[in-house]
């Protein structure tokens, strides 16, 4: 990790967040609903609801709301919540742990289910067949439906895991299980596709007719190098399951920051609808740049380009 | 140790289908440099994959051997830069073989590892550098130190010194005869440069259509071939003395013009062919080649 690569990082993730955050901005303007209605209550009086909008700063031009938004964002703050009056980073610094937690668990799943999928297919006809139908069968079901037929099941009827409340890693398996079938499918053909490539590879061959054993080849030779373009994908999907937990956690009631940004839709909450896009948005040149420090780490060819 | 070592039936074929090498008998001697030579599609390299036991996915191989265990063989590829894990260091790939093939104790790998770089001229800096890191004929010296990390009795070299320049391949191919007579290994070479196999190979074999057609020292079966299928090989090297002449073409047979199995494999190409090709003749002690009309007089 060179400095050159820390500052490239950092620009990216500056460039990105101030995208991301002016985009946001804009698309909130024109999205019908008026906050400060929805703050003043349904039957505020006009009245009522313009001394709202004021104490809101709604009624400032938005240019110099914008100017606002994006040189608190350069201070490290995300406003005040519309709704609950706190301040936006307080409510996601509590959230945002929550949704790490399930989108790192449900990465876990993927990439142990997709590995055990890929080596599984390697084992004969009906294995490969069996692997394949397991996939597309994880493509086609949508998550929310996996979801509740998970709660139902291993929740309700077996009583493995808990519905409702209760704190720790444990309330989080089923949602990261409903989180990461899809993802696991795309990782575990992509993997396969690397290791059939791989088996094919000359190094290979040339490690079997010096008598290297066949499960080292696979294990120490193949594998590593099959996971090579698997990484870039799961760089892409650990962002996309940041964003993907707002579903999931909808299902299972957790309270994350998907849950926190559902809510802020309804209300008409900008500041906490803004902040979440921001992280969100973040997360992914951030995810990108370490998987290309891991795909450095598997490639050396790789590495001595990024230099 | 001087005895010859014996591959009886070498045989190839598509799995559960038509053959395409053999059988085979292969005899090689400790410290002789054994040439192989023929077209693309002979059976040379499957030849050796076979003999090496990495044989492709679709295709069977099978031989025989009368020495129990059978000799070692280690194989050195075309293209020396695939030959290694590209994750590795050159060092690494070494230590593996050393490791987990020689089952060496640790503590002698490193002087191991040294040994083997001084045997084919590598520095300690080249060890620590990645296969793609080193140059075409470094890389190559590399592949023969792996495949020497074996301690192979045979060394299988196909096609080692195509992707590299003519003055670097002989130099190659001249640390490999050196290797092979210090070390009593027999070294079976493959390749389509038919004057480099006349200079390094103590003897040459002609493979066509998977069957052995010709063998003998290089100064007899390339400077004065019998088999009608060496002659017209040997006819298409551009060559000094034949200056300004066009180069002869084998010719092409007729589609679905393949031999009979009993029949002389060249027989459909064959401008010289005669009633009697349609059965190939033995080997018997007193000839070098199978041809019923072979070449007469001294030929080129």
């Amino acid at each position: 990790m060179t400095l050159r690569w820390t500052v490239s990082l950092a620009l990216h993730t500056a460039g990105v967040v101030f995208l991301v955050a002016t985009v946001s901005f804009f698309l909130l303007q024109i999205v019908p609903g008026d906050p400060a209605a929805v703050v003043a209550g349904l039957d505020a009086a006009p009245a009522t609801v313009e001394a709202v909008r004021a104490q809101l700063g709604l009624d400032v031009p938005w240019p110099v709301r914008y100017v606002d938004w994006i040189s608190g964002l350069a201070r490290g703050s995300f406003g005040v919540s519309y709704v609950q009056k706190t301040p936006v980073a307080e409510l996601v610094a509590r959230r945002l742990p929550i949704t790490a937690a399930l989108a790192g668990l449900a990465l876990l799943f993927s990439i142990t289910a997709a590995i055990l999928m890929a080596l599984l297919s390697r084992l004969g006809r009906a294995a490969a067949t069996f692997v394949r139908v397991m996939e597309y069968a994880s493509f086609a079901f949508p998550q929310f439906w996996i979801g509740l037929l998970l709660l139902s099941y291993f929740g309700l009827h077996l009583g493995w895991f808990p519905v409702v409340g209760s704190e720790g890693l444990q309330r989080l398996v089923l949602p990261a299980v409903a989180l990461s079938l899809g993802n696991a499918a795309v990782l575990s053909r992509t993997i396969r596709a690397g290791l059939a490539e791989q088996l094919r590879s000359a190094h290979v061959v040339a490690a079997r007719s010096l008598g290297v054993s066949r499960l080292r080849i696979a294990v120490v030779h193949v594998l590593p190098l099959a996971l090579i373009p698997a990484v870039t994908i799961v760089a892409i999907q650990a962002g996309y399951l940041l964003a993907g937990a707002i579903v999931v956690e909808q299902v299972f009631g957790i309270p994350g920051l998907g849950r926190l940004a559902l809510t802020a839709i309804g209300q008409r909450d900008l500041p906490v609808i803004q902040a979440v896009v921001v992280v969100f948005g973040v997360a992914f040149p951030l995810f990108s740049m370490i998987g290309d420090v891991i795909l450095g780490a598997l490639w050396p060819r790789l590495r001595q380009q990024q230099r | 140790m001087n005895s010859p070592r014996l591959f009886r039936a070498v045989t190839v074929a598509l799995r559960g289908g038509r053959r395409l090498v053999g059988p085979l008998d292969v005899t090689l001697h400790p410290g002789r440099v054994h040439g192989v030579v023929g077209e693309s599609g002979s059976g040379k390299t499957l030849t050796l994959r076979a003999l090496a036991g990495v044989t492709p996915e679709n295709i069977e191989s099978s031989w025989e051997c009368l020495e129990d265990p059978a000799p070692r063989t280690a194989m050195i590829f075309q293209d020396p830069a695939g030959f290694f894990n590209p994750r590795w260091r050159v060092e690494r790939s070494l230590r593996e073989v050393l490791v987990h093939v020689r089952r060496l104790a640790r503590s002698h790998v490193a002087g191991r590892v040294s040994e083997l770089a001084a045997l084919v001229g590598l520095t300690g800096s080249e060890l620590h550098r990645y296969p793609f890191e080193l140059s075409g004929g470094m890389v190559q010296r590399a592949a023969i130190a792996m495949a020497l990390a074996t301690e192979p009795e045979v060394l299988l070299a196909d096609e080692i010194t195509s992707a590299l320049d003519p003055e670097l391949g002989e130099m190659i191919l001249g640390l490999l005869r050196t290797i092979a007579v210090d070390r009593g290994l027999s070294v079976v070479l493959v390749s389509h440069d038919l004057p480099l196999v006349a200079q390094i190979a103590d003897d040459v074999h002609v493979l066509y259509e998977g069957r052995l057609v010709e063998y003998g020292p290089p100064a007899e079966v390339l400077a004065a071939p019998r088999h009608q299928y060496t002659a017209l090989l040997v006819q298409s090297l551009p060559s000094r003395r034949r200056r300004g002449e066009l180069l002869p073409e084998i010719p092409i047979p007729a589609e679905g013009g393949e031999a009979a199995p009993e029949a002389c494999p060249f027989q459909p190409r064959c401008p010289a062919a005669v009633t009697a090709c349609a059965h190939m003749p033995p080997w018997d002690d007193s000839r070098t080649y199978r041809c019923h009309n072979p070449v007469q007089g001294d030929g080129l």
